[in-house]
């Protein structure tokens, strides 16, 4: 079973995955309201996802992409790229 | 055929045009299973299979 962190980091990559395919099939296809709806929901579970891991792990991004908690979370070990699977 | 002819003939002959249907989106993969497979549509999953010299069988 794979650790927590590493998991919910595989739930986000997924989901990200899945919202930019949609992404993409609504740039040529604007006017698809289910695949829109589909979007709107990936990017949604997404956000929510990623809000829920910087909580408990610290910063997915920096350049003020993400909120800190005290002290300065970013220089803290593993970041996102190290997380083993 | 002599040579300007060969090159007349080529001056005739059209561009090629390539057609690609258009999508409709039916179903999706699982985000998982979509991120393993390198895309959410199933209509598009066309993955390239291995050929038996490439699998380095001796059949």
């Amino acid at each position: 079973m794979m650790p927590e962190q590493a998991q919910l980091l595989t739930q986000i990559m997924a989901l990200e995955f899945t919202a930019v395919d949609l992404n993409l099939y609504l740039d040529t296809h604007p006017d698809d309201q289910r695949a829109l709806m589909d979007y709107n929901s990936a990017a949604q579970e997404l956000a929510m996802l990623k809000d829920q891991y910087q909580r408990r792990y610290g910063p997915l991004t920096n350049y003020g992409y993400a909120p800190s908690q005290y002290p300065w979370a970013w220089v803290n070990d593993p970041w996102p790229w190290e997380v083993s699977f | 055929m002599p040579e300007d002819a060969k090159a007349q003939a080529l001056q005739q002959l059209r561009l090629a045009r390539a057609y690609v249907p258009f999508q409709v989106y039916t179903t999706r993969f699982e985000p998982l299973e979509a991120l393993r497979r390198g895309t959410i549509f199933p209509e598009l999953y066309m993955p390239y299979r291995p050929r038996d010299w490439e699998r380095g069988s001796s059949e």
